[in-house]
């Protein structure tokens, strides 16, 4: 009787054990809508080994889950990552900011700035077989019009309508400069009509023009899109996309060294030192759109005092900043805008590591050893090892931070308030423009992105003036007379342009990187 | 006995609330706007109160725990995660394999490690196999899970090039995973069985068989071991506990999937929905396991088997 119960206890053990076997096979991950199944590789992907030539495949490590593949509801760098594989937009961009062609063959401005007619390439096939037609076009704004994150893109679009099945034409309500990069980069992918209102679950089952058609998404482990043979641009070269989850820098690591997988997207300086000595790998470390930064509020003591916030520009110890924090990967920064922006002008005033100005500037507001600065430092726990330097750089001109580390959902709820006083954080530039900027000035963004509740009229004239301006020189004169002011005033104190770094298998081609990341459609095995 | 394990099976129902009480309390008290983890930091003011009041965030605690209890208990559903806006419960489901598996697998393999060495080095008490054992014993119960998964991996999967380092989808991939977890735990199990071993053998009915002439095999194994697993099987429960919620740091070293991580990443993004159903079901286990627990000393003790009768 003992023993046929322990047996019974065994068997049972057993059971619910192969029982979650199976379960995770079949039910493990959200198939692909009908259509592509076609292809859909079935059973395991046993890791090939880093023998090169010949394969056709492209494991890639990511450290997190994508939360939707709408793009227009989700965000984060690494969803625009694969977001470009499987969606295009109207226009390709350079990473100095130049447009061109990609979904729209040509586009033409009407002489007063405000018209823009697209003429869209004949031919192209959507993942479900339908051709891209204009009111795909026109259903993509319609459609951002309704969600948070394109809904301020739109806003600019008085109409736009289908002239025929292959022009698309755009009424603004303003001139903006910035026109073509808001809705055009890969941040405006277009979406086909039919697919959007028939797939159930369309943030799970992507459709789009890309090179590469969604497979499938099993959550924390691996995501799997497959080449888009009738991609308009030619079929691509890797056939099968696998992107793995790998939370831990490590792990990533060393699955690429021992080759299991081919490529990690972004990892962190302590473990490109070490990718660093592999003959076999590529390194490539460079400048990324993240910008980190401190906020002063303008509005409330201490630092509505200029003097104050410049001291505190002038106490950032930034290249201990970049030792530290970056581990050395990175680039020094004064002043917030990227140099790559279009309309960038080099400001005259800047802020280097001087302690002795940055104290007589402390002490000519009233402030000394016996009468220091006590404020509470917000910052949310990406930043806490840069705000820890911060707080050591402030106490140097008696300004005591008391760090508070927040949540990051909590800490973007609460950075913006009027009660908030002092900052760190970071802010990934994505549209790559001078008027990116206007979030971090405009005194209209005061409870929303301005931290600082920075407000200048003639800023705020500035910022519109700008945006306005379709001629390159007189962009460039006003938001250099911009960038002197925000320098002077100085309500940031821009600390650091960190790296981003890429390890791959140096048999693979990788043609260009973007800002935004690397279109897969360029990466070829050698 | 029947009626006893039913008993305990009732009993979950108040432990279960009240666990759903304690968490869903701390989760309403954590600082932190749900719209604003789903919409994003661009979204305005208007779209955050729209869609808590959509939500339900803006009403009353007691109520929102309430339609929290009345939607899994008539539906058994979770609601939406706020982070992915997918199913909590497809969420959970597609994680806790592995957990379940990895935990399963470790206190197997912690078990029988653990257990065999830890009874011989209680028979042999100063042989240098106990002292051998007992010294690797203190070493693996200080060395954090973490460090010695990483070691396996740079010696096992990039020097020797024997394993895989990440994921779950041969059984070769279980080995380094399944051994980062049941060698620290079984240090511990070693250490527990050999003290109770060394206790047990001392007793005087031990002696008593001794001098009956009982082979030591059936004394070690029928009369010594039997009374010393009591406190060793509360271990293993106490450690399949500890696995099914905490094999944080293993799901992160080897890429593994689980619910472990999934839960840290909710309680990050104050993903109330997620991090609600994902403590269910694993109060719900770790309810099971103790029951299991409790049923095995019934079989391993007759005396407590003769208390379940009378009852």
């Amino acid at each position: 009787m003992k023993k046929l119960s322990l047996l019974l206890i065994l068997a049972l053990m057993l059971s619910v054990f192969s029982a979650c076997a199976g379960n995770s096979e079949a039910g493990g991950s959200t198939a692909a809508p009908a259509g592509s199944e076609s292809a859909a590789p079935a059973g395991d992907n046993t890791p090939a080994p880093s023998v090169s030539s010949g394969r056709d495949d492209l494991i890639i490590a990511i450290n997190q889950d994508i939360k939707t593949f709408d793009l227009m509801y989700g965000s984060g760098m690494l969803m625009t990552q694969l977001g470009i594989n499987v969606y295009d937009s109207l226009l390709q961009f350079e990473n100095d900011g130049t447009p061109n062609p990609w979904l729209a063959e040509k586009w033409e401005v009407s002489d007063n700035g405000l018209e823009y007619t697209f003429y869209l390439r004949e031919g192209v096939k959507f993942h479900n077989g339908e051709e891209l037609k204009a009111s795909d076009v026109v259903f993509t704004v319609e459609r951002g019009r309704e969600s948070p994150k394109m809904s301020a893109i739109c806003a600019n679009i008085a109409t736009i309508e289908a002239l025929d099945d292959y022009t698309v034409k755009v009424v603004c309500n303003e001139i903006s400069s910035t026109f073509l990069i808001e809705f055009c980069g890969e941040k405006f992918p277009i979406y086909n009509q039919k697919a959007v209102e028939e797939v159930e679950n369309y943030g799970d089952h992507p459709i789009g023009t890309g090179a590469y058609k969604f497979v499938s998404n099993e959550q924390g482990s691996k995501i799997e899109f497959e080449a888009f043979d009738e991609y308009w641009h030619g079929a691509p070269a890797i056939k099968k996309l696998v992107y793995r989850i790998m939370p831990d820098n490590f792990t990533a690591g060393v699955a690429l060294e021992s080759g299991d997988i081919d490529m990690i997207w972004a990892t962190n300086a302590a473990t490109a030192a070490t990718l660093e000595q592999n003959e076999k790998l590529v390194l490539l470390s460079e400048p990324s759109i993240n910008v980190l930064y401190v906020a002063m509020n303008t509005q409330a003591a201490p630092f509505n005092d200029v003097k104050v916030r410049q001291a505190v520009n002038y106490a950032m110890d930034r290249e201990m900043i970049q030792d530290i924090v970056d581990e050395g990967r990175s680039d020094i920064k004064d002043y917030l805008p990227l140099d790559t922006m279009p309309g960038f002008v080099e400001p005259k005033t800047r802020y280097s590591y001087d302690l002795d100005k940055a104290l007589s500037l402390m002490e000519a507001a009233g402030y000394s050893e016996s009468n220091p600065i006590e404020v509470t430092m917000l910052t949310n726990t990406a930043n806490q090892k840069l705000a820890e330097v911060v707080q050591e750089c402030l106490s140097a001109i008696y300004i005591k931070a008391n760090l508070d580390v927040l949540e990051t959902n909590t800490f973007t709820s609460q950075v913006y308030t009027s009660s908030t006083i002092l900052s760190v954080s970071n802010f990934n530039m994505i549209y790559n423009d001078m008027d990116m900027i206007n979030r971090f000035y405009n005194s209209a963004r005061i409870d929303l992105h301005n931290a600082p509740r920075y407000s200048n009229t003639r800023v705020d004239e500035l910022l519109e003036l700008g945006r306005g301006e379709l001629d390159v020189e007189k962009r460039r004169e006003y938001y250099g007379e911009l960038i002197e002011i925000v320098q002077e005033d100085a309500p940031y104190a821009a600390l650091s342009n960190p790296h981003i770094i890429r390890a791959y298998n140096k048999d693979l081609n990788v043609a260009k990187s973007y800002t935004h990341g690397i279109f897969m459609f360029d990466v070829s095995w050698n | 006995m029947i009626r006893y394990v039913l008993k305990r099976l009732l009993l979950m129902i108040p432990v279960l609330l009240g666990v759903a009480f304690i968490v869903f309390s701390v989760m309403s008290l954590a600082p932190g706007d749900p719209a604003r983890a789903i919409l994003g930091e661009n979204a305005t003011q208007e779209q955050l109160d729209m869609l808590n009041t959509q939500l339900g965030v803006d009403q009353p605690f007691l109520i929102r725990f309430g339609t929290f209890v009345v939607n899994v208990v008539t539906k058994l559903d979770f609601g939406l995660s706020y982070n992915s806006q997918r199913p909590v419960f497809d969420e959970i489901f597609t994680r806790f394999p592995y957990t379940l598996r990895l935990a399963v697998l470790g206190v197997i393999f912690s078990s029988i490690i653990g257990i065999s060495i830890g009874v011989f080095s209680a028979i042999k008490q100063y042989s240098p196999f106990d002292t051998i054992s007992t010294i690797l014993a203190l070493f693996f119960a200080s060395v954090p899970g973490f460090w010695f998964g990483m070691m396996l991996i740079l010696l096992f999967a990039l020097q020797l090039g024997l394993l895989p380092s990440n994921g779950l989808d041969t059984v070769k991939h279980y080995i380094l995973p399944t051994l980062s977890i049941a060698i620290p735990y079984s240090a511990g199990i070693l250490r527990l069985t050999r003290s109770t071993m060394l206790e047990t053998v001392r007793q005087d009915y031990i002696r008593t068989a001794k001098a009956k002439g009982v082979t030591e095999w059936v004394i070690i194994w029928k009369h010594a071991f039997r009374n010393a697993l009591l406190p060793v099987i509360t271990q293993l429960g106490n450690v399949f506990g500890q696995l099914l919620g905490g094999a944080v740091v293993i799901e992160t070293v080897f890429a593994i999937p689980g619910l472990g991580s999934h839960i840290v990443n909710a309680i990050r993004m104050k993903d109330t929905p997620v991090v609600m159903a994902s403590v269910m079901l694993l109060a719900f286990f770790f309810c099971l396991v103790i029951l299991a627990v409790d049923l095995l000393y019934a079989f391993v003790d007759p005396r407590i088997k003769a208390k379940y009768a009378r009852r």
